[in-house]
Protein backbone atom coordinates (compact mmCIF):
# COMPACT_ATOMS: atom_id res chain seq x y z
CA UNK A 1 0.00 0.00 0.00
CA UNK A 2 2.93 2.23 0.23
CA UNK A 3 3.32 2.56 -3.18
CA UNK A 4 -0.13 4.30 -3.37
CA UNK A 5 0.40 6.88 -0.55
CA UNK A 6 -0.09 10.55 -1.65
CA UNK A 7 2.82 12.67 -2.30
CA UNK A 8 3.07 16.29 -0.70
CA UNK A 9 4.61 18.91 -2.92
CA UNK A 10 6.91 20.81 -1.10
CA UNK A 11 7.53 24.48 -1.98
CA UNK A 12 9.91 26.14 1.41
CA UNK A 13 11.76 29.18 1.62
CA UNK A 14 14.90 29.15 2.70
CA UNK A 15 16.36 32.84 2.18
CA UNK A 16 16.23 35.32 5.10
CA UNK A 17 16.29 39.15 4.96
CA UNK A 18 18.67 39.19 7.85
CA UNK A 19 21.74 38.87 7.58
CA UNK A 20 24.02 36.90 9.88
CA UNK A 21 22.98 34.78 12.78
CA UNK A 22 24.32 31.31 11.16
CA UNK A 23 22.87 32.47 6.99
CA UNK A 24 24.92 31.37 4.44
CA UNK A 25 26.68 34.47 2.78
CA UNK A 26 27.59 36.98 1.97
CA UNK A 27 30.80 36.56 3.52
CA UNK A 28 31.66 37.84 6.95
CA UNK A 29 35.37 38.39 5.54
CA UNK A 30 36.81 41.91 7.15
CA UNK A 31 38.58 42.58 3.42
CA UNK A 32 35.95 42.78 1.93
CA UNK A 33 33.44 45.42 2.28
CA UNK A 34 29.53 45.33 2.87
CA UNK A 35 27.78 42.61 1.03
CA UNK A 36 30.20 41.41 -1.30
CA UNK A 37 31.67 43.19 -3.85
CA UNK A 38 28.54 42.41 -6.35
CA UNK A 39 26.21 43.73 -3.77
CA UNK A 40 27.79 46.84 -2.32
CA UNK A 41 25.87 50.11 -2.51
CA UNK A 42 29.58 51.92 -3.03
CA UNK A 43 28.56 52.54 -6.51
CA UNK B 1 -8.20 22.39 -15.98
CA UNK B 2 -9.26 24.96 -18.62
CA UNK B 3 -6.43 27.59 -18.95
CA UNK B 4 -4.35 25.53 -16.47
CA UNK B 5 -2.81 23.36 -19.07
CA UNK B 6 0.46 24.73 -19.00
CA UNK B 7 2.82 26.40 -16.90
CA UNK B 8 6.38 28.04 -16.88
CA UNK B 9 8.17 29.46 -14.74
CA UNK B 10 9.03 33.55 -15.32
CA UNK B 11 12.68 35.00 -17.13
CA UNK B 12 13.81 35.51 -13.88
CA UNK B 13 13.04 32.50 -12.26
CA UNK B 14 14.94 29.18 -12.28
CA UNK B 15 14.86 25.80 -11.27
CA UNK B 16 18.29 24.21 -10.17
CA UNK B 17 18.11 20.42 -9.55
CA UNK B 18 20.55 18.88 -7.19
CA UNK B 19 21.16 15.11 -7.07
CA UNK B 20 17.53 14.81 -5.42
CA UNK B 21 15.40 18.25 -4.66
CA UNK B 22 15.59 20.81 -6.94
CA UNK B 23 15.75 24.88 -5.96
CA UNK B 24 13.45 27.50 -7.19
CA UNK B 25 15.95 31.05 -7.59
CA UNK B 26 13.73 34.01 -7.60
CA UNK B 27 16.07 36.37 -9.34
CA UNK B 28 13.31 39.04 -8.49
CA UNK B 29 12.94 39.30 -4.47
CA UNK B 30 15.85 37.81 -4.24
CA UNK B 31 14.35 34.28 -2.33
CA UNK B 32 15.15 31.11 -3.36
CA UNK B 33 12.49 28.33 -2.58
CA UNK B 34 13.56 24.76 -1.58
CA UNK B 35 11.18 21.74 -4.14
CA UNK B 36 10.63 18.13 -3.01
CA UNK B 37 11.95 15.89 -5.99
CA UNK B 38 8.24 15.16 -7.70
CA UNK B 39 8.40 19.16 -7.91
CA UNK B 40 11.40 19.67 -9.29
CA UNK B 41 10.16 16.71 -12.20
CA UNK B 42 7.14 18.32 -12.72
CA UNK B 43 8.34 21.94 -12.98
CA UNK B 44 11.50 21.01 -14.88
CA UNK B 45 8.86 19.30 -17.50
CA UNK B 46 6.54 22.48 -17.23
CA UNK B 47 9.30 24.32 -18.32
CA UNK B 48 10.00 22.29 -21.59
CA UNK B 49 6.09 23.20 -22.58
CA UNK B 50 5.08 19.83 -21.55
CA UNK B 51 0.89 19.49 -20.86
CA UNK B 52 0.27 19.32 -16.90
CA UNK B 53 -2.51 16.35 -17.07
CA UNK B 54 0.15 14.51 -19.08
CA UNK B 55 2.77 14.97 -16.58
CA UNK B 56 0.99 14.08 -13.78
CA UNK B 57 -0.43 10.67 -15.94
CA UNK B 58 2.88 9.72 -15.62
CA UNK B 59 3.56 10.64 -11.80
CA UNK B 60 2.33 8.14 -9.38
CA UNK B 61 0.69 9.74 -6.36
CA UNK B 62 -0.18 12.82 -6.55
CA UNK B 63 -3.40 14.38 -6.33
CA UNK B 64 -4.46 16.74 -9.16
CA UNK B 65 -6.14 19.17 -7.33
CA UNK B 66 -3.34 19.80 -4.94
CA UNK B 67 -1.01 19.61 -8.20
CA UNK B 68 -2.65 22.85 -9.64
CA UNK B 69 -2.81 24.24 -6.27
CA UNK B 70 0.61 24.09 -5.65
CA UNK B 71 1.25 25.36 -9.33
CA UNK B 72 -1.45 28.54 -8.40
CA UNK B 73 0.99 29.00 -5.49
CA UNK B 74 4.00 29.50 -7.44
CA UNK B 75 2.13 31.78 -9.33
CA UNK B 76 0.99 33.72 -6.87
CA UNK B 77 4.56 34.08 -5.52
CA UNK B 78 5.25 35.97 -9.40
CA UNK B 79 7.55 32.31 -9.92
CA UNK B 80 5.72 31.94 -13.65
CA UNK B 81 2.66 32.19 -15.47
CA UNK B 82 -0.08 29.81 -16.54
CA UNK B 83 -0.89 29.88 -19.84
CA UNK B 84 -3.40 28.06 -22.44
CA UNK B 85 -0.76 27.06 -24.91
CA UNK B 86 2.32 25.42 -24.36
CA UNK B 87 5.70 27.85 -24.29
CA UNK B 88 8.99 26.29 -23.36
CA UNK B 89 11.22 28.71 -21.25
CA UNK B 90 13.73 30.14 -22.96
CA UNK B 91 17.04 30.23 -21.28
CA UNK B 92 18.52 33.80 -21.16
CA UNK B 93 22.51 34.07 -21.94
CA UNK B 94 24.20 35.13 -19.15
CA UNK B 95 24.89 38.80 -18.77
CA UNK B 96 28.30 40.39 -19.87
CA UNK B 97 30.25 39.53 -16.19
CA UNK B 98 32.25 42.73 -16.99
CA UNK B 99 29.36 44.73 -16.82
CA UNK B 100 28.34 43.27 -13.14
CA UNK B 101 31.38 42.33 -11.61
CA UNK B 102 33.08 44.54 -9.02
CA UNK B 103 36.48 44.18 -9.26
CA UNK B 104 38.94 45.03 -6.14
CA UNK B 105 42.70 44.99 -6.47
CA UNK B 106 44.47 44.05 -2.97
CA UNK B 107 47.38 45.98 -2.42
CA UNK B 108 49.83 44.52 0.48
CA UNK B 109 52.46 47.48 1.27
CA UNK B 110 54.37 45.15 3.80
CA UNK B 111 54.11 42.68 6.18
CA UNK B 112 55.62 44.81 8.75
CA UNK B 113 52.84 45.92 11.28
CA UNK B 114 53.65 47.45 14.70
CA UNK B 115 50.96 45.31 16.22
CA UNK B 116 51.05 41.54 16.60
CA UNK B 117 47.53 40.71 16.68
CA UNK B 118 46.87 37.20 17.63
CA UNK B 119 44.83 35.87 14.32
CA UNK B 120 46.62 38.03 12.05
CA UNK B 121 46.20 36.41 8.61
CA UNK B 122 49.61 37.60 7.28
CA UNK B 123 51.47 36.86 10.62
CA UNK B 124 52.67 40.56 10.39
CA UNK B 125 54.72 42.08 13.28
CA UNK B 126 57.31 44.82 12.93
CA UNK B 127 60.54 42.49 12.21
CA UNK B 128 58.76 42.20 8.83
CA UNK B 129 58.86 45.92 7.81
CA UNK B 130 62.23 46.18 5.97
CA UNK B 131 62.45 43.58 3.17
CA UNK B 132 64.58 44.37 0.61
CA UNK B 133 62.38 41.94 -1.65
CA UNK B 134 59.50 44.15 -2.10
CA UNK B 135 57.59 45.94 -4.79
CA UNK B 136 58.76 49.25 -5.83
CA UNK B 137 56.85 52.40 -6.54
CA UNK B 138 57.15 51.76 -10.05
CA UNK B 139 56.20 48.30 -9.98
CA UNK B 140 52.87 48.92 -8.17
CA UNK B 141 52.26 52.15 -10.72
CA UNK B 142 52.28 49.72 -13.34
CA UNK B 143 49.94 47.41 -11.67
CA UNK B 144 47.50 49.95 -11.03
CA UNK B 145 47.55 51.39 -14.74
CA UNK B 146 47.15 47.64 -15.83
CA UNK B 147 44.33 46.40 -13.34
CA UNK B 148 42.35 49.85 -14.16
CA UNK B 149 43.11 49.01 -18.26
CA UNK B 150 41.20 45.71 -17.41
CA UNK B 151 38.09 46.81 -15.91
CA UNK B 152 38.97 47.00 -12.02
CA UNK B 153 37.80 50.35 -9.97
CA UNK B 154 38.34 49.56 -6.76
CA UNK B 155 41.48 49.05 -4.66
CA UNK B 156 42.57 48.42 -1.23
CA UNK B 157 46.17 49.26 0.37
CA UNK B 158 46.31 46.43 3.18
CA UNK B 159 49.26 45.48 5.07
CA UNK B 160 50.99 44.37 7.78
CA UNK B 161 49.85 48.14 8.52
CA UNK B 162 50.07 49.95 5.27
CA UNK B 163 50.72 53.24 7.11
CA UNK B 164 53.77 52.11 7.81
CA UNK B 165 54.48 53.08 4.48
CA UNK B 166 52.73 55.80 4.71
CA UNK B 167 55.37 57.77 2.11
CA UNK B 168 54.84 54.98 -0.85
CA UNK B 169 50.88 55.32 -0.26
CA UNK B 170 51.24 58.89 -0.54
CA UNK B 171 52.73 58.49 -3.95
CA UNK B 172 49.67 55.51 -4.85
CA UNK B 173 47.05 57.18 -3.30
CA UNK B 174 46.88 60.38 -5.69
CA UNK B 175 48.14 57.93 -8.49
CA UNK B 176 45.07 55.40 -8.25
CA UNK B 177 42.76 58.43 -7.88
CA UNK B 178 43.83 60.65 -11.02
CA UNK B 179 43.55 57.26 -13.10
CA UNK B 180 39.93 57.25 -12.03
CA UNK B 181 39.53 54.50 -9.41
CA UNK B 182 35.86 54.63 -8.08
CA UNK B 183 37.11 53.35 -4.64
CA UNK B 184 39.90 53.89 -2.75
CA UNK B 185 39.96 51.99 0.85
CA UNK B 186 43.16 51.37 3.35
CA UNK B 187 43.10 48.45 5.70
CA UNK B 188 44.75 49.36 8.91
CA UNK B 189 45.02 49.00 12.81
CA UNK B 190 44.54 53.02 12.85
CA UNK B 191 47.23 53.07 15.26
CA UNK B 192 49.86 55.57 13.60
CA UNK B 193 46.95 58.13 11.82
CA UNK B 194 47.57 61.68 12.87
CA UNK B 195 45.06 64.62 11.70
CA UNK B 196 47.03 65.67 9.05
CA UNK B 197 47.18 61.93 7.19
CA UNK B 198 43.22 62.39 7.53
CA UNK B 199 43.04 65.49 5.76
CA UNK B 200 45.43 64.21 3.01
CA UNK B 201 43.27 60.76 3.01
CA UNK B 202 39.83 63.28 2.78
CA UNK B 203 41.09 65.08 -0.54
CA UNK B 204 41.06 62.07 -2.43
CA UNK B 205 37.97 60.25 -1.16
CA UNK B 206 39.86 57.30 0.70
CA UNK B 207 37.87 55.09 2.77
CA UNK B 208 38.97 53.48 5.81
CA UNK B 209 38.59 49.73 7.26
CA UNK B 210 39.17 49.06 10.69
CA UNK B 211 39.62 46.00 12.96
CA UNK B 212 38.56 46.22 16.58
CA UNK B 213 38.53 44.10 18.86
CA UNK B 214 36.13 45.05 22.01
CA UNK B 215 34.72 48.08 24.45
CA UNK B 216 37.28 46.93 26.85
CA UNK B 217 40.90 48.33 25.94
CA UNK B 218 42.12 45.12 28.25
CA UNK B 219 40.59 42.79 25.55
CA UNK B 220 41.57 44.69 22.47
CA UNK B 221 45.21 45.58 23.71
CA UNK B 222 44.79 41.37 24.91
CA UNK B 223 44.12 40.61 21.08
CA UNK B 224 46.63 43.07 19.48
CA UNK B 225 49.45 42.39 22.38
CA UNK B 226 50.40 45.96 22.24
CA UNK B 227 48.86 47.97 25.40
CA UNK B 228 47.80 51.79 24.64
CA UNK B 229 46.52 49.96 21.12
CA UNK B 230 42.61 50.22 22.06
CA UNK B 231 43.11 53.90 23.02
CA UNK B 232 45.09 55.05 19.98
CA UNK B 233 42.77 52.77 17.40
CA UNK B 234 39.71 54.77 19.14
CA UNK B 235 41.32 57.98 19.38
CA UNK B 236 41.35 58.15 15.66
CA UNK B 237 38.08 56.39 14.94
CA UNK B 238 36.71 59.18 16.70
CA UNK B 239 38.76 61.57 14.15
CA UNK B 240 37.73 59.83 11.48
CA UNK B 241 34.32 60.12 12.47
CA UNK B 242 34.35 63.87 13.31
CA UNK B 243 35.73 64.16 9.56
CA UNK B 244 33.02 62.38 8.06
CA UNK B 245 35.97 60.08 5.87
CA UNK B 246 33.87 56.62 5.45
CA UNK B 247 34.62 54.20 7.72
CA UNK B 248 33.66 50.25 8.37
CA UNK B 249 34.72 48.02 11.20
CA UNK B 250 35.10 44.77 11.30
CA UNK B 251 35.07 42.92 14.76
CA UNK B 252 37.13 39.55 14.37
CA UNK B 253 35.59 36.86 16.85
CA UNK B 254 37.68 34.49 18.77
CA UNK B 255 37.49 33.13 22.06
CA UNK B 256 39.39 36.06 23.65
CA UNK B 257 36.63 38.49 22.93
CA UNK B 258 33.27 35.90 22.36
CA UNK B 259 31.77 37.26 25.19
CA UNK B 260 31.43 40.60 24.14
CA UNK B 261 31.04 40.85 20.73
CA UNK B 262 27.65 42.31 20.73
CA UNK B 263 28.53 45.16 23.17
CA UNK B 264 31.47 46.04 20.98
CA UNK B 265 29.09 46.17 18.32
CA UNK B 266 27.05 48.73 20.11
CA UNK B 267 29.60 50.37 21.52
CA UNK B 268 30.75 51.69 18.42
CA UNK B 269 27.64 52.18 16.70
CA UNK B 270 26.66 54.63 19.47
CA UNK B 271 29.70 56.24 18.45
CA UNK B 272 28.36 56.72 15.18
CA UNK B 273 30.11 54.26 13.14
CA UNK B 274 27.43 53.04 10.60
CA UNK B 275 29.39 50.04 9.06
CA UNK B 276 30.12 47.43 11.68
CA UNK B 277 30.08 43.68 10.98
CA UNK B 278 31.54 40.64 13.17
CA UNK B 279 33.31 37.86 11.47
CA UNK B 280 34.47 34.88 12.58
CA UNK B 281 38.78 34.26 12.60
CA UNK B 282 40.00 32.91 9.62
CA UNK B 283 42.28 29.58 9.80
CA UNK B 284 45.38 31.48 7.74
CA UNK B 285 48.20 32.48 9.25
CA UNK B 286 48.42 33.40 13.11
CA UNK B 287 45.06 32.50 12.87
CA UNK B 288 45.41 28.55 12.42
CA UNK B 289 46.32 28.71 16.17
CA UNK B 290 43.52 26.43 17.85
CA UNK B 291 43.70 28.21 21.03
CA UNK B 292 41.57 31.26 19.35
CA UNK B 293 38.58 29.11 18.72
CA UNK B 294 36.10 27.13 21.08
CA UNK B 295 33.20 25.47 20.31
CA UNK B 296 30.72 27.98 20.20
CA UNK B 297 32.83 29.48 17.73
CA UNK B 298 32.96 26.48 15.43
CA UNK B 299 28.97 26.48 16.40
CA UNK B 300 28.55 29.48 14.79
CA UNK B 301 30.05 28.63 11.35
CA UNK B 302 27.48 25.47 10.99
CA UNK B 303 25.03 25.36 8.46
CA UNK B 304 22.74 22.72 9.53
CA UNK B 305 19.41 24.10 8.29
CA UNK B 306 17.92 25.87 5.17
CA UNK B 307 19.01 29.37 5.80
CA UNK B 308 20.56 31.19 3.28
CA UNK B 309 21.03 35.02 2.48
CA UNK B 310 18.48 36.62 -0.24
CA UNK B 311 20.66 36.74 -3.34
CA UNK B 312 20.14 38.80 -6.55
CA UNK B 313 21.13 38.68 -10.42
CA UNK B 314 24.29 39.29 -10.18
CA UNK B 315 25.04 37.26 -7.45
CA UNK B 316 23.39 34.45 -9.38
CA UNK B 317 25.00 35.05 -12.06
CA UNK B 318 28.64 35.45 -11.26
CA UNK B 319 28.70 32.38 -8.93
CA UNK B 320 27.70 29.95 -12.02
CA UNK B 321 30.28 31.53 -13.78
CA UNK B 322 32.72 31.30 -11.61
CA UNK B 323 34.27 31.54 -7.68
CA UNK B 324 32.22 34.32 -5.27
CA UNK B 325 35.90 35.94 -4.20
CA UNK B 326 38.26 34.68 -6.66
CA UNK B 327 36.18 35.99 -9.53
CA UNK B 328 35.89 39.72 -8.35
CA UNK B 329 39.00 40.35 -6.52
CA UNK B 330 42.63 39.58 -6.77
CA UNK B 331 45.86 39.80 -3.99
CA UNK B 332 48.96 41.18 -4.75
CA UNK B 333 51.71 40.16 -1.68
CA UNK B 334 54.21 42.84 -0.44
CA UNK B 335 56.99 40.38 -2.64
CA UNK B 336 55.09 40.82 -5.43
CA UNK B 337 53.05 37.04 -5.65
CA UNK B 338 49.33 37.40 -7.09
CA UNK B 339 47.32 35.49 -4.83
CA UNK B 340 43.60 34.54 -5.18
CA UNK B 341 42.61 36.04 -2.14
CA UNK B 342 44.57 37.68 0.73
CA UNK B 343 44.22 35.24 2.90
CA UNK B 344 45.33 32.28 0.36
CA UNK B 345 49.24 32.38 0.82
CA UNK B 346 50.14 29.26 -0.31
CA UNK B 347 48.95 29.44 -3.77
CA UNK B 348 51.13 32.19 -6.40
CA UNK B 349 49.26 32.78 -9.58
CA UNK B 350 52.77 34.83 -10.63
CA UNK B 351 54.69 37.46 -9.63
CA UNK B 352 54.28 41.30 -11.08
CA UNK B 353 57.82 42.02 -10.63
CA UNK B 354 58.84 39.52 -13.48
CA UNK B 355 55.82 39.37 -15.25
CA UNK B 356 52.66 42.06 -16.17
CA UNK B 357 49.90 42.16 -14.12
CA UNK B 358 47.59 41.32 -16.97
CA UNK B 359 49.22 38.28 -18.12
CA UNK B 360 49.00 36.75 -14.88
CA UNK B 361 45.48 37.98 -14.29
CA UNK B 362 44.68 36.02 -17.74
CA UNK B 363 46.65 32.97 -17.38
CA UNK B 364 45.51 29.57 -16.27
CA UNK B 365 47.30 29.96 -13.08
CA UNK B 366 45.02 32.34 -12.42
CA UNK B 367 41.45 30.85 -14.06
CA UNK B 368 41.49 28.12 -12.08
CA UNK B 369 40.83 29.74 -9.09
CA UNK B 370 38.55 32.65 -10.99
CA UNK B 371 35.99 29.84 -12.31
CA UNK B 372 36.42 27.54 -8.78
CA UNK B 373 32.26 27.61 -8.60
CA UNK B 374 30.39 25.21 -6.42
CA UNK B 375 30.09 22.44 -9.78
CA UNK B 376 34.01 22.00 -9.68
CA UNK B 377 33.48 21.07 -5.85
CA UNK B 378 32.86 17.43 -5.09
CA UNK B 379 29.50 16.89 -3.41
CA UNK B 380 28.49 20.75 -3.78
CA UNK B 381 28.18 20.04 -7.59
CA UNK B 382 25.33 17.53 -6.96
CA UNK B 383 23.13 20.35 -4.43
CA UNK B 384 20.66 22.75 -5.21
CA UNK B 385 22.15 25.41 -3.28
CA UNK B 386 24.93 25.87 -5.08
CA UNK B 387 24.41 29.11 -6.41
CA UNK B 388 23.22 30.65 -3.62
CA UNK B 389 25.71 29.40 -0.68
CA UNK B 390 29.01 31.72 -0.38
CA UNK B 391 32.09 29.70 -0.01
CA UNK B 392 35.38 30.55 1.68
CA UNK B 393 38.47 28.13 0.30
CA UNK B 394 40.39 29.81 3.00
CA UNK B 395 37.98 27.96 5.50
CA UNK B 396 36.84 25.00 3.66
CA UNK B 397 40.13 23.79 2.47
CA UNK B 398 41.87 20.30 4.36
CA UNK B 399 45.02 21.17 5.55
CA UNK B 400 45.80 17.79 6.86
CA UNK B 401 44.74 17.00 3.34
CA UNK B 402 46.14 19.15 1.67
CA UNK B 403 42.78 19.43 -0.54
CA UNK B 404 41.74 22.37 -2.28
CA UNK B 405 38.37 21.13 -3.18
CA UNK B 406 36.62 19.51 -1.07
CA UNK B 407 32.71 20.79 0.46
CA UNK B 408 32.61 23.08 3.48
CA UNK B 409 33.31 21.00 6.46
CA UNK B 410 30.44 23.36 8.21
CA UNK B 411 27.97 22.35 5.84
CA UNK B 412 25.78 19.60 6.78
CA UNK B 413 23.71 19.20 4.58
CA UNK B 414 23.42 16.12 2.25
CA UNK B 415 22.07 16.68 -1.08
CA UNK B 416 21.63 13.16 -2.35
CA UNK B 417 19.29 12.03 0.82
CA UNK B 418 17.93 15.73 0.83
CA UNK B 419 18.65 16.05 4.45
CA UNK B 420 19.80 18.26 7.14
CA UNK B 421 21.77 17.09 10.12
CA UNK B 422 21.65 17.80 13.21
CA UNK B 423 25.57 18.62 14.03
CA UNK B 424 24.32 20.27 17.30
CA UNK B 425 23.84 17.20 19.38
CA UNK B 426 27.33 16.20 18.80
CA UNK B 427 28.51 19.28 20.08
Amino acid sequence: MEENKEKELEFIQVTSDKVGDGTCGPSDCPHIDCDGPSNSPDD
Amino acid sequence: MGGREYFTLSSDCFLIKGALRGALYDLKSGNVFSVDETSAQILERLNFGENLSLILGDVDGINKEKAIDYVNALENQGLGSWSAVSTKKEIPSPPDLNKILKYVLHLELTTGCNLRCLHCYNESEISKLHNNNEVSLDDWRRVITEAYQIGCRRVQFIGGEPFLKWKLMRELIPFAYDIGYISIEVSTNGTLITKKDLNFLKEYNVKLAFSFYSYKPQIHDLITTKKGSWKKTLQVIRLVLKMRIPLRISVVEMRQNKKEIGETINFLKFLGVEKVRSGLVEPAGRGCNIDLVDCDIFAKQLLNKPYFAKINKNIFWRNKAGHNCFLEQISIGAKGDVYPCLEERKISCGNIKFTSFVDIFFSENAKKFQVLNKDKIEICKDCEYRYCCFDCRVRAKDFLENDYYPKPWWCHYDPYTGKWIDTYRFI
